[in-house]
């Protein structure tokens, strides 16, 4: 454990020299910062390892940069068309990815790819902002959960594939089976 | 020659970039509340802030440089992500209502 945090001492001395240039001056307040984020780090429990291989970096980043470039171009559109195109609404999706370092990867990259922001979650339970809820919305988060999966080398727990019908989709349905849900309709959960 | 072009890639990415921002601009004061408002104000970091650094890295004076760069574009990702899931997150449990959703929200 106290290895650990050498080496993310080591990582985040390395990230403030790559931003602040070797310069000594720029340490008084870049090694305050360093200290605080490693001792962030430990104490927030970040001592899950994570293995990402080049390769499964390779097959994520292009991924990544397709979708952000169609998606971004998509919001565009939408906020610059004069009418306004938008249907938004909630989905809860069911997190097949184990705990820790790979989940938390999944739950923010919804948040940056364009159209999808990750509003809550708890446990396996996800509930998941669209810009325009339609069926679509929902494969994507299985796409993207898969290549997530790939570039951490788990494995999605099949018991649960993809989103969940809590209570009112239709049985025998192909599409991902997500519900919409109104804001304040589960327990809130911190 | 190769400077030109360099250049002119230069100048369209960091332009391109600059158009997203200003979509991302027009969707935070355009669209219904705040859940819609949050998509337009992060993904700007996402593929403008992408563009703009791609652009600069092709005039960056050398390897150090770029990389500094690329790590600047995360760090910002990181930091957008993060907002907006704390965002969204106190938004939900204050019980902002959400558009295009039928009922109001219980508070």
């Amino acid at each position: 454990m106290r290895r650990i945090s050498l080496v993310w001492l080591l990582v985040f001395a390395l990230v403030w020299t790559v931003l602040a240039a070797p310069r000594f001056d720029a340490w008084v307040a870049g090694g305050l910062a360093v200290l605080l984020g490693t001792a962030l780090h430990t104490g927030l429990g970040g001592r899950q390892g994570a293995r990402i291989s080049l390769r499964g970096l390779l097959g994520f980043a292009p991924f990544f940069v397709n979708q952000s470039v169609r998606g971004g171009i998509d919001v565009a559109f939408r906020a610059l068309h004069p009418a306004r195109p938008l249907d938004p609404g909630f989905i809860r999706y069911r997190i097949g990815l184990p705990a820790g370092p790979a989940r938390i990867f999944f739950v923010n990259c919804i948040s940056l790819l364009p159209g999808t922001f990750s509003a809550q979650f708890h446990d396996r339970e996800l509930r998941v902002h669209l810009l325009t809820d339609d069926a679509e919305g929902a494969r994507k988060l299985e796409t993207l959960e898969e290549k997530v999966a790939r570039l951490f080398g788990v494995r999605l727990d099949s018991s649960a594939p993809g989103g969940h019908p809590p209570s009112s989709s239709s049985p025998g349905d192909d599409a991902p089976s997500v519900s919409r849900t109104l804001p304040g309709e589960e327990d809130h959960h911190g | 020659m190769t400077g030109g072009l360099l250049e002119l890639a230069t100048g369209g990415l960091v332009l391109a970039g600059a158009f997203f921002f200003l979509a991302g601009t027009a969707g935070l004061l355009r669209f219904p509340d705040v859940y819609c408002r949050l998509h337009a104000l992060t993904k700007a970091d996402n593929l403008g802030l992408g563009l703009i650094a791609l652009g600069l890295a092709l005039q960056a004076p050398d390897w150090a440089a770029r990389l500094q760069i690329l790590l600047i574009w995360l760090l910002a990702l990181a930091a957008a992500a993060t907002v907006c899931h704390i965002l969204a997150r106190s938004s939900l449990e204050q019980g902002v209502p959400a558009a295009g959703v039928d009922t109001e929200v219980p508070s």
